[in-house]
């Protein structure tokens, strides 16, 4: 009897190294083309072009890559595009969907179910097939090579308005009414109550829309063609198009922009687990 | 429920014009509420999506005015054309590699995941570390990585002597295995997500479940079969409509790594939007080509959503 625990016990010992030691080792492989990358920014021009390939820079004092691409290229303008864009679609998106999940949440009023409808049935339309349409919308207000222009189609989140209703719904009614005699009005019940009790999941899906939205790159595309109006994704592919012997700028370029999602993505990830696990599947 | 105050609050003011005037309030504030959003939702999603239609079954100048109406002549020309009829052809082929392994690599993950105990906290930040990669940046490092001569790949599988006796593999550059490349980058660049979310399922699994089948002798294995995939099959359904839609309408990589060559044999259909609407400025053919690819992706989901009874178990 003994002995068979004994086993059971050590068979449990074994698989409990190796599922975790398998499980470090294919989380190694998975981040290794990032790896990769950064270990690249360090390299010189001529590196790329040598067999065979080496992963690891001879050091990583020479930053001659990054001060050329802070210096000589248009990529921190890019980045400042992609951030007063990725920072302003976000805004707008929590305050638009939250608004909205409040009257979802808290009214009952004609045309709820239909209007509730309308805004989730956008999940169903692929935003690949509006380029034509929306591209020559926004052409005719004048609005190509501007901020305006390019976020301007990111402001509707369904899946936001969803799962802000989901959170508001849990603020009790009877704390509404109460609020209501005291003569608290409904958009100060939304500003003092309802948006403070939901802050994780504001951060969560704040979050996650920032990196999205800085993500982007085929509308970005489409509705740019001045250099100083580009983003950051575009940027980078034009930057390794334009000169493609120039592959440790491009890699430096890469290290430069994905540093910021790396960092926001590490301190947002318990968060954003919350946020995708709650929210995406209980339909 | 909650909003009985609608009636209740009002009967409490006193003076019937001031009642007048706080129940009109009362009835257009939700609407108020609900402007904001409901205004862009038409203009840059229903609107553009009523035009692209209309486009479809019109002639369109360059200017994107519509000069004449020609009913379904766009759509017999379209199914005319060969490379349309090839770009549909790459993109299912496209979506039969990836949808597979889109949805049963971060299954896998997860349930490896779900039973290492040790270094949690760094291998699943290893995990979803690539949700947070832009896919142009995706692409370009792929694409060195891919490199024909001088990639880490090619170096790789000569050193396990794959290559002993055939050329290496032009991975972007062939028109037999640029799309498997591409497939390789789209399963990178969704595994974050898809695997956060499988974990969140896989652990919601009832553990007294799991126990119970271990005492009764049921192997992993069968655990997983029997117990864990109809637990978390929601899940599984969700993450499967997604990838499919995500399949058929993939066109990042191709615009930044192919153009769709070599040969069109990148070309998928929203890559085919994009080319004959913005390269040629085709817009009535381009608006056809993304009719028909909403089509066929929305007959995919109708054809899963057919089945989800059978599978997907939602107590």
């Amino acid at each position: 009897m003994k002995t068979v625990n004994e086993k059971a016990r050590q068979r449990k010992k074994f698989q409990y190294y190796f599922t975790s030691i398998l499980s470090v080792i294919l989380g190694l492989i998975i981040i290794f083309p990032l790896f990769y990358a950064i270990c690249s920014g360090f390299k010189d021009n001529i590196n790329f072009d040598n067999y065979p390939p080496r992963i690891l820079p001879e050091t990583f004092r020479n930053l001659s890559n990054f001060i050329y691409v802070v210096t000589k290229t248009l990529i921190p303008r890019y980045m400042l595009n992609s951030f007063v864009i990725a920072l302003s679609a976000t805004l707008v998106r929590l305050i638009f969907s939250t608004l909205a999940a409040y009257s979802f949440a808290f009214f009952n009023f004609k045309g709820k179910n239909v209007l509730f409808f309308i805004i989730v049935g956008t999940m169903m339309i692929p935003s690949e097939a509006l380029l034509i349409s929306n591209y020559l919308t926004v052409s005719k207000l004048g609005l190509l090579n501007t901020y305006a222009g390019i976020v301007c189609v990111y402001f509707v989140s369904a899946s936001q308005v969803f799962m802000f209703r989901q959170s508001f719904k849990t603020i009790s009614g009877a704390l509404r009414d109460a609020a209501y005699i005291d003569g608290c009005g409904d958009l100060l019940f939304y500003i003092k109550i309802c948006i403070p009790v939901s802050r994780p999941v504001i951060t969560a899906l704040g979050l996650s829309s920032f990196i999205n939205v800085w993500n982007t790159y085929l509308w970005p595309l489409l509705v740019t063609n001045k250099e100083e109006m580009r983003t950051v994704q575009v940027g980078i592919t034009m930057l390794s198009n334009a000169d493609s012997n120039a592959k440790g700028h491009v890699f430096a370029g890469i290290g430069i922009i994905l540093i910021p999602m790396i960092i926001l993505f590490a301190i947002s990830q318990r968060n954003m687990v919350r946020g995708i696990s709650s929210g995406a599947v209980k339909g | 429920m909650r909003s009985s105050y609608n009636n209740s609050v009002a009967v409490s003011v006193a003076g019937s014009n001031v009642r007048h005037k706080k129940k009109l309030v009362n009835v257009i504030k939700p609407y108020l509420f609900l402007a904001p959003i409901t205004i862009f939702t038409i203009m840059f999603s229903y609107y553009p999506f009523i035009k692209t239609f209309i486009f479809s079954l019109s002639k369109v100048n360059v200017a994107g005015e519509i000069t004449k109406f020609v009913g379904l002549d766009n759509y017999i020309d379209i199914w005319k054309r060969p490379d349309f009829i090839n770009a549909i052809k790459v993109s299912l082929k496209f979506a039969a590699m990836f949808v597979p392994l889109a949805v049963i690599c971060p299954l896998l993950l997860a349930l490896i995941a779900n039973r290492a105990k040790f270094m949690t906290k760094f291998y699943q930040t290893c995990f979803a570390l690539p949700m947070a990669v832009s896919m142009s940046a995706t692409c370009l490092i792929f694409k060195q990585l891919l490199h024909r001569r001088v990639g880490l790949l090619n170096y790789l599988l000569e050193k396990l002597g794959i290559y002993e006796n055939v050329t290496a593999i032009d991975w972007l550059g062939s028109a037999k295995w640029a799309l498997p490349a591409l497939v390789l980058i789209m399963i990178w660049t969704g595994i974050g997500f898809n695997f956060m979310l499988l974990l969140a399922a896989v652990r919601n699994v009832p553990t007294e479940l799991l126990e119970s089948a271990s005492l009764e002798g049921a192997s992993y294995w069968q655990k997983v079969r029997k117990i864990v995939i109809p637990v978390i099959s929601p899940t599984l359904f969700f993450v499967l409509c997604t990838q499919m839609v995500k399949g058929l309408t993939m066109s990042g990589p191709v615009m930044i790594l192919t153009d769709g060559g070599p040969l069109g044999a990148t070309t998928t259909m929203i890559y085919y939007v994009y080319s004959a609407g913005f390269k040629s400025t085709n817009y009535a053919l381009g608006s056809t080509a993304s009719v028909c690819a909403f089509l066929i992706a929305f007959v995919f989901l109708l054809f899963n959503f057919k089945y989800e009874k059978r599978g997907v178990n939602y107590d």
